[in-house]
């Protein structure tokens, strides 16, 4: 009963809720199921136990490696050949300069208070730093609509946002992949490099497959299967080897996006199964949040700080760097302080693996910081996009012009 | 080839990420979930072109990945994914009662029972006596006294006889059959599913008088009486309610046809009530109580995601299967099918009459109750609760039985359908329908 009230959650939120609350409140609709699931779960009321948590499971982590393929389908290559080389510059500085930032807080505080080894320390800084990366797409895209105004800065908003999801599913791979625990039945254990490699061949065989299965089959019932089956065959493929979902969903998402002849058909089924999968993993995310043994305030509280000086910071970096700060401003960085469902998917991610080390401490910042970001983040970048011309003249030529 | 190619690389892939991972878990299930979609579905594609039903594929491939062929899916991975099974009893169960016409049962109604009662109660003296004919080599009836094995061949009688709706719904699904011989086979299985759960649970407490097991008794009459007329008004208020419900939901219908066949489920399963009965119930109503033509678009709604959901509900059908047990058992097992087979095709004979069926439509009616799926196993496990000694060898035995007549019977139906000039009108719609307009085909996709 309570996975159908869940769904029915979920339904009506992706139906209703979350564009009447970015329509009338500009609020990015998350943070409040976050709260639900928080005083659903086992440390509030109880409703939902370890029980249904357990009968959960394979929806919210599906919708790891249904939210892996959504983000992978956005790297769609005649658009992203299109774009001005400078963005992916300037994206690409924010995104490690915010990495950088925060992974080196947190393994300087899990290592030096003695917490950790500075060895085993790195994991969960490696977390964290990806975590603080992902960056969501949805205030800009309100803010723009609010507006009514498409310039290059809502351009450089997502593709700033594509990079930030790049980074961070590929951190916490390159992560959960260095730290893969024995699996004791196999003659030699896989190398690091063995299991990304392991990891990377899950998605690729899962966009194969999906093109074998299809053919240049045009049937929306079909489409459905054949997708449905090999992000959920990815998914649990990466799940059972112990390796993030994240990274061969994405890998799927940009096969297909890139390969498929029906890639309108396909985008609309990925973004609808999305959508309740999101809002179920939310609820569920919420539901198993769990107080950290360890002291989490000055860890969280940094990883905030950190995190905002990451990106406005490396956002001001980059823009100087290539010797647009003028065009850009100083604080376009603002506007990708919004963290959205990556964040929590890679929180998640990571609280599931059984190779995580401190992970209710990574997950309280996921979540807090979800929650803090998840209010302002649209009204953060309206005030980015409000404050750039119409026209951006980029002193580089552009190629297209995204 | 393409699909040969796709079934190797699946069995494949399984057998190299197997020792990388640890089983057991909602990876092991999610993992098992989409191989078996892919899977069964390639397999079924590759029938379909020897212009067999679809759903010998995905037996097929559930049977080759199963635990005691290639081994690609566990028992415990398949236990994970009873759920699936649940659900796709309940989209059957509310597809069928979809189908329903009233004006059929008004002026068919009664013919349509007497044909139940006649075929079910030949195919089961048939049994019954087929059975005890081979009493020694039966295990459970073996070393039991008169009494004693002439009460679990009875039971045991009862529960072989049984038809499968989820094979006739998926094979006049997929085959787009129409007339009256794919209404009355759809109509006389629903109808002896209930007549034999009825049947079941009062021979039970016959039997637990008679022959005190192990455990008390699961429910007294009251509770049988409850668990079948109760279902009636639930699903008759939870049908009414998805009508109401339609009316708001005019998008994503996919969506709502899947929730409202999960609550459906949940509802009958807290309530205590027949699950295929409240949701067949539920679906007559809500089809025919919805305004305008919100019902067909949610019957269109419902196939569509029942699709897949079935997909792996006959994969996992295979999956249950054990090769070695029922090949151990043919001696006894062939020689039952045969009778049961046999009885059913003269019940149909003298049962129709009444019905002003053709010889080809008499033959297709007949033809289409000899598919069996899982719904058998759940009133063995109700044995089992009260004779443990006699489960595992009677399962093991409907387990054969049924795993011959999962196959034989959907190539027999077809076939009959055919024969009887009944396929392509479209009693039901197709699931993959070209003239689908676009907000019915996004809708598919939530």
């Amino acid at each position: 009963m309570l996975l159908i009230l869940l769904a029915v959650l979920g339904y009506l939120a992706a139906r209703f809720a979350v564009d009447w609350l970015a329509r009338h409140a500009l609020v990015v609709s998350g943070a409040e199921y976050l709260v639900l699931g928080l005083l659903l779960g086992p440390r509030a009321t109880a409703l939902i136990g370890e029980t249904q948590l357990e009968a959960l499971a394979p929806f919210f982590t599906l919708a790891l490696g249904w939210m892996g393929a959504a983000v992978g389908f956005r790297f769609w290559l005649p658009v992203l050949t299109r774009t001005p080389g400078l963005l992916y510059r300037m994206a690409f500085i924010q995104s490690l300069f915010t990495a950088v930032l925060v992974g080196g807080f947190a393994w300087l505080y899990l290592a030096g208070a003695g917490l950790l080894s500075p060895v085993r320390a790195a994991l969960p800084a490696a977390v964290m730093a990806a975590i603080a990366v992902a960056s969501s797409l949805t205030g800009a895209r309100i803010a723009a609509k609010s507006l009514g105004r498409r310039n290059l800065a809502v351009r450089q908003l997502e593709v700033a946002a594509g990079i930030d999801a790049l980074v961070a599913v590929v951190m916490i791979a390159v992560a959960l992949a260095i730290f893969h625990q024995p699996i004791g039945a196999l003659v030699r254990e896989p190398t690091p490099t063995e299991w990304l490699v392991i990891a990377m061949a899950v998605g690729l065989v899962g966009g194969w497959l999906f093109h074998l299965f299809l053919g240049d089959e045009r049937s929306p019932d079909r489409l459905f299967i054949a997708v449905s089956g090999a992000v959920i065959l990815t998914t649990g493929a990466a799940n059972y080897v112990g390796m993030s979902a994240l990274l061969p969903g994405f890998l799927l998402g940009a096969i297909l996006v890139n390969t498929t002849r029906q890639r309108d058909l396909v985008g609309e089924l990925v973004d609808k199964v999305d959508r309740p999968l999101y809002f179920l993993m939310l609820v569920s995310a919420g539901a198993l949040w769990t107080p950290s043994a360890s002291d989490v305030f000055v860890p969280v509280l940094g990883f905030l700080a950190f995190r905002l000086v990451g990106k406005v910071g490396g956002g001001f970096l980059a823009a100087k760097a290539n010797g647009v700060a003028e065009v850009f401003g100083g604080r376009w960085g603002f506007a990708l302080m919004g963290q959205g469902g990556l964040a929590i998917a890679l929180g998640l991610d990571y609280l599931l693996s059984p190779t995580a080390i401190l992970a209710d401490m990574v997950f309280t910042a996921a979540l807090c910081s979800v929650l803090l970001t998840d209010i302002f983040s649209a009204r953060l970048a309206r005030g980015v996009v409000a404050s750039l011309p119409e026209v951006i003249a980029l002193p580089t030529p552009a190629e297209g012009g995204g | 080839m393409r699909r040969l190619i796709v079934l190797a690389l699946l069995f494949g892939a399984m057998g190299l990420i197997e020792p990388l991972g640890r089983a057991g878990g909602a990876a092991d299930a999610l993992l098992t979930f989409g191989f078996l979609i892919l899977a069964a579905y390639a397999a079924g594609e590759l029938v379909a072109r020897m212009r067999q039903p679809k759903i010998i594929g995905y037996l097929i491939a559930g049977v080759l990945a199963g635990p005691t062929v290639l081994g690609s899916v566990t028992v415990q991975a398949a236990e994970t994914l009873a759920p699936v099974s649940g659900l796709a009893i309940a989209l059957i169960a509310f597809l069928a009662g979809a189908e329903l016409d009233i004006e059929e049962i008004r002026s068919r109604g009664s013919a349509l029972l007497r044909l139940t009662v006649v075929e079910l109660g030949i195919a089961t003296v048939a049994i019954f006596a087929t059975a005890m004919a081979l009493r020694q080599w039966i295990p459970f009836l073996a070393d039991a006294d008169l009494q004693r094995a002439i009460l679990f061949a009875l039971l045991f009688s009862l529960i072989a006889v049984m038809h499968s709706p989820a094979i006739v719904m998926a094979i006049l699904t997929e085959t787009r059959a129409s007339g009256p011989a794919a209404r009355a086979t759809l109509a006389v299985v629903l109808l002896s599913e209930v007549v034999v759960v009825l049947l079941f649970s009062l021979l039970l407490g016959l039997v637990q008088r008679l022959l005190p097991g192990t455990d008390a008794p699961s429910g007294g009459v009251g509770i049988i009486i409850w668990e079948i007329a109760g279902s009636v008004p639930i699903g008759a208020a939870l049908g009414a309610g998805v009508a109401l419900a339609l009316r708001v939901v005019r998008e994503d219908r996919f969506v709502f046809a899947l929730l409202a066949a999960m609550l459906g489920q949940e509802v009958a399963s807290l309530l205590h009530v027949e699950v295929l009965i409240t949701l067949l119930v539920a679906g007559f109503v809500a089809v025919n109580a919805a305004r305008d033509d919100g019902g067909a678009q949610l019957r269109h709604a419902m196939e569509r995601a029942a699709a897949p959901v079935f997909v792996v509900f006959f994969a996992l059908a295979g999956v249950a299967i054990d090769v070695p047990a029922a090949i151990s058992l043919s001696l006894v097992v062939v020689p039952i099918v045969l009778v049961r087979t046999g009885a059913l095709a003269v019940g149909v004979r003298f049962g129709a009459r009444g019905l002003g069926l053709t010889d080809p439509q008499r033959t297709a009616l007949w033809q289409g109750l000899v598919a069996q799926a899982g719904v058998a196993i759940g009133l063995v496990a109700i044995v089992a609760e009260a004779y443990p000694e006699v489960a595992g060898s009677m399962r093991a035995l409907l387990l054969a039985i049924i795993a011959v007549n999962g196959i034989l019977g959907p190539i027999l139906f077809r076939r009959g359908l055919v024969s009887a000039g009944a396929l392509g009108g479209g009693m039901v719609a197709p699931a993959v329908d070209p003239s689908t307009p676009p907000e019915a085909a996004s809708g598919s996709s939530a």
